[in-house]
């Protein structure tokens, strides 16, 4: 089975390309990523096998492929026009991070922590022309420990799909499969996170430790728990690396304060003004 | 129960945070979300105790068929970023009604997602939850959480100035021209 693969999610994505490159009932044609510098990128050339990263996907980029049998896609975060969903010869195949029809949208792992969910999953869907609407084809639960973090959970997430995908797209080929459609939208959705949601203020930080908690592995990384505190020098932006609950309080560990090293939070708590 | 409608004081004043769980109280949240439940022209997604005229902080939902009950709800963290509706690219963007301001609807800039703090009961007893909340089901809770300190969505429309739409013949929405009615509400 040929497949075009596209993908751009940090080293996650490539997690996926590996375990479809070893499989010997597949060949990837090529592989598409939003840059050069991406490690899907760089796996498919070391494997000499097509590495794009175009701009636009437009007619004439899709001129330049040949039709596999199967698109995939994991992690590449951008909408695929209509005739790329009609290009290949089978169909388009989206893998998502979430048991849908709950969290459609650009961060599912970040929004079950969020919700202190405890378990959530892949999902691979038939590809339209919306985020995370298409049928559902085969779908596989895991569970989230309270310790797990956006990134510690993408890894799992993406090595689940690193291990049943290439089963899954075989059972696909073969017509062994069963069509779920995807009814209801009005479900929790897991609208992507930026710099400006993530900050909480310093006098409100401790108001409701449950949220802060899993703000900041769900958080983590990036967009990342950040707040300011007064210092003598004035507001300063500290990020909040770790923290955990005891007897309901917040209890900081790990921060960052602006210009500094990232520190326990007792070694920095002198300097803010109360 | 019976659903008040504007202009009426009780939707004005600000409801009272419940401290303890009696059988009068599980009575009034069945009640509450029974009233919900047997909307149906128009069906509602949200009812807040003040529209039944009571003073309690409780509202209840029904988004995805799921009905729940919210207690003591608080917005402990709000998005900067204030959208009127799901999907902005959309021109008939979501608008706001409300079984209180019947006939009436409008879009509402509200925050794209929220953190609640909220009690459920569970064993008799208040237990305090933590959620956070996205496009429609954030969209339902704000506006519910408002009735609870005596706020409408038609506050809104006079404050920033949005057109309001009424129903008209073959369910039309035609804009409000004259705008007296909103201030009296």
């Amino acid at each position: 089975m040929t497949i075009i693969f596209f993908g751009s999610f940090q080293h996650y994505s490539a997690l996926i390309l590996e375990a479809l490159l070893k499989n010997k009932n597949i060949k990837i044609e090529a592989v598409v990523t939003s840059d050069e510098n991406n490690p899907s990128y760089q796996l498919a050339q070391a494997k000499h096998i097509r590495a794009l990263s175009p701009k636009i996907l437009d007619q004439n980029f899709l001129s330049k492929l040949e039709r596999p049998d199967l698109l995939v896609m994991a992690g590449y975060g951008k909408l695929l026009p209509s005739n790329y969903l009609a290009f290949p010869k089978i169909k388009a195949l989206n893998l998502h991070f979430s048991l849908l029809p709950k969290y459609k949208g650009a961060n599912p792992a970040e929004w079950a922590i969020l919700n202190g969910e405890t378990e959530t999953g892949i999902t691979l869907i038939e590809m339209d022309e919306k985020f995370d609407t298409g049928n559902i084809i085969f779908q596989e639960k895991m569970k989230i420990s309270a310790h797990d973090t956006r990134e510690t959970l993408y890894q799992k997430l993406y090595e689940l799909g690193a291990t049943v995908l290439p089963g899954w797209l075989k059972n696909y080929q073969n017509g062994n499969f069963e069509i779920v459609k995807q009814k209801n939208n009005r479900l929790p959705y897991a609208k992507r996170f930026f710099k400006k949601d993530s900050f909480v203020a310093w006098a409100d930080l401790f108001k409701d430790p449950t949220f802060i908690s899993r703000a900041c592995r769900a958080w983590y990384g990036f967009p990342g728990l950040w707040t300011k505190i007064p210092s003598k020098k004035g507001d300063k932006i500290m990020k909040i690396w770790s923290c955990h609950l005891a007897d309901k309080q917040l209890i900081l560990d790990e921060v960052q304060v602006e210009g500094q090293n990232k520190a326990r939070f007792n070694q920095i708590k002198n300097m803010i003004l109360t | 129960m019976k659903i008040i409608t504007a202009p009426h004081p009780s939707l004005r004043q600000k409801a009272v945070a419940v401290k303890t769980v009696d059988k009068k109280l599980q009575f009034f949240i069945n009640d509450l979300q029974s009233t919900l439940l047997h909307q149906s022209d128009p069906p509602g997604v949200g009812l807040a105790a003040p529209q039944v005229d009571k003073k309690y902080r409780i509202f209840c939902t029904l988004i995805a068929k799921e009905p729940r009950v919210f207690i003591n709800p608080v917005i402990n963290k709000a998005s900067e970023a204030k959208i009127l509706g799901e999907n902005p690219q959309d021109k008939d963007y979501q608008l706001e009604g409300c079984l209180s301001i019947p006939q009436i609807y409008g879009p509402v800039p509200r925050s794209e997602w929220i953190s609640l703090e909220y009690d459920v009961v569970v064993d008799q007893k208040l237990q305090r939850k933590s959620e956070s909340f996205s496009n429609f089901p954030a969209r339902v809770i704000q506006h519910e959480l408002d009735h609870l300190n005596g706020i409408l969505f038609t506050d809104y429309l006079l404050q920033y100035d949005l057109p309001a739409y009424q129903i008209g013949q073959g369910e039309k929405l035609l804009e409000i021209e004259d705008r007296k009615i909103l201030e009296i509400f």
